[in-house]
């Protein structure tokens, strides 16, 4: 009987309440995609980082009221909006009535009637984040799709006409700028060597690279050398309480505009390590829709959903990769 | 040299065996893990099963190395994030005091935790004391008291545990 009332004791330690999210919560969204237009053909635009981003705008969406500010780069034309509108078109940009025609290639950003363009520098993208005003339980989320440059991984936006000029944002300064604000950060960066962006944390990974340090190719997973490394090996605590990063490869790999790994029959209208996030969203990517879901989403399930659902020759090449700071966010 | 130290060992062990009863045992534990984080606090569930085929008794006092495997759910703050769901093996070491009803134990454990939707593994260690009354000659309830020094979250731990075994 003892023994019986202990037990209720201890179980009604936990509340009886499910809810993890706070209730006044805001999010704020911050999308960038840049294709990298060039004048002189020099093979480094993007093709599908402006459909990658509207994707997640649209899914992001479904989580609520939510504040956005998309900043986009497509053919040469740079706009800022708050209110993005964006249009599937087919190869030739000629705009379709459904997203899940079959000939349905991208999503174009289309300006509204006398829109100009804002001729956005990826320093206006850092100064409105700076501008921000989060409260302690409000979300942002900081989504990028564009180059990362080599090695370090620096935000490549703004090309000069001839694709050898740039602008850059560095980790470094990526991440001070998102830690001075309130509230809990979520970087998703679909760029190359973005992997570059997660500190270090006490969790040894199962993950086996040829280059550990650099995090180049893939070859599998072992946790006998996790364990090992975790006994053997001191590892520094995790830096940022609040902010999270997903990114779409390792430290020394990188991204795939698009990848035909069957999937779909649009997925190779998306970038690789996109189409599968937007997945994990719960977005349609048979009929390119935004979908409305119940169920709980977290940072670490997305991740977990992504990499089980990554194809595996294309994960010894581009590894997606999350932070570890300990505790997962709950994004719904 | 590697042989000298197996045979000091195997030498050690029939010594002691002969001075001893082996008495393994095994436990199952539910509890309350709190969990410390980022000047935070907050509970979940944990439960547990523990046993030690290494236990030689000396009278009243009992020396074992058990392994310990737990499982702790998911737990939130309220403020939007929460643990993950994880797993813990532990290798323990330390003795037991019983006589007549009084049972009390202490242990140190080295464990690692699965975080598998990460695909890693974190280490940890933990310190327990464990007060309990002896009901019948193989049979003990237990409230195992732990604190967890964690990579992540250290925790303290309160259970409520049957423990099967001891003296063959």
């Amino acid at each position: 009987m003892m023994v019986l009332l202990i037990l209720s004791l201890i179980l009604s330690l936990f509340s009886c309440s499910n809810e993890v999210i706070p209730t006044n919560r805001e999010i704020y969204i911050v999308t960038v995609a840049d294709d990298f237009y060039n004048y002189n053909g020099n093979g480094r635009k993007l093709e599908n980082v402006v459909t990658d981003q509207a994707a997640l705008s649209m899914q992001f969406q479904t989580f609520g009221d939510i504040h956005i500010r998309s900043y986009i780069s497509q053919d040469g034309k740079r706009y800022t909006s708050s209110s993005p509108l964006y249009v599937p078109v087919d190869k030739n940009k000629n705009e379709l009535e459904r997203n899940d025609d079959e000939n349905f290639k991208s999503f174009m950003y289309k300006p509204k009637i006398g829109e100009e363009e804002s001729g956005w520098r990826i320093y206006d993208v850092m100064e409105y984040l700076g501008s921000l005003v989060l409260g302690e339980d409000d979300i942002l989320i900081f989504s990028y799709s564009g180059h990362g440059e080599k090695p370090s991984g620096a935000l490549m936006t703004n090309a000069s006409e001839t694709s050898t000029v740039w602008d850059s944002i560095s980790p470094e300064d990526l991440l001070e700028r998102i830690s001075t604000l309130g509230g809990k950060k979520l970087v998703i960066l679909d760029s190359c060597y973005s992997g570059i962006y997660i500190p270090s944390s006490p969790l040894s990974t199962s993950d086996v690279f040829s280059t550990e340090e650099k995090e180049d190719r893939w070859v599998g997973i072992s946790y006998p050398k996790a364990m090992k490394d975790a006994l053997l090996t001191k590892r520094d605590k995790y830096p940022y309480s609040d902010i999270w990063i997903l990114s779409s490869t390792g430290r020394g790999q990188e991204a795939s505009d698009s990848l035909d790994g069957g999937d779909g029959p649009f997925q190779l209208s998306y970038g690789a390590f996109t189409y599968y996030l937007l997945k994990a969203l719960g977005y349609d990517t048979d009929r390119n829709e935004a979908v409305e879901g119940d169920s709980s989403l977290t940072v670490y399930s997305i991740y977990s959903y992504v990499r089980k659902h990554f194809p595996d020759y294309e994960t010894q090449i581009q590894t997606p990769r999350v932070s570890n700071g300990g505790l997962d966010l709950a994004l719904r | 040299m590697k042989r000298f130290v197996l045979l000091l060992l195997l030498v050690s062990f029939f010594v002691f065996s002969s001075y001893s009863s082996y008495s393994p045992w095994a436990s199952f534990g539910l509890g309350s893990d709190i969990i410390f984080y980022d000047s935070n606090s907050w509970s979940t569930l944990s439960y547990g099963i523990e046993a030690s085929l290494l236990s030689l008794t000396f009278g009243d006092w009992t020396i074992s190395s058990p392994v310990r495997l737990e499982s702790i759910t998911a737990s939130s703050p309220k403020n939007g994030t929460l643990t993950m769901d994880h797993t813990k093996i532990k290798l323990g070491l330390g003795g037991e005091y019983q006589k007549n009803l009084l049972f009390i134990s202490s242990y140190f454990y080295l464990g690692f935790v699965d975080y598998r939707d990460l695909g890693g593994v974190g280490k940890e260690y933990a310190l327990s004391l464990t007060p309990g009354l002896q009901i019948e000659d193989h049979l003990a309830l237990l409230f195992p008291l732990t604190y967890t020094f964690s990579d992540y979250y250290p925790s303290f731990n309160f259970q409520i545990a049957m423990k099967m075994g001891g003296r063959i």
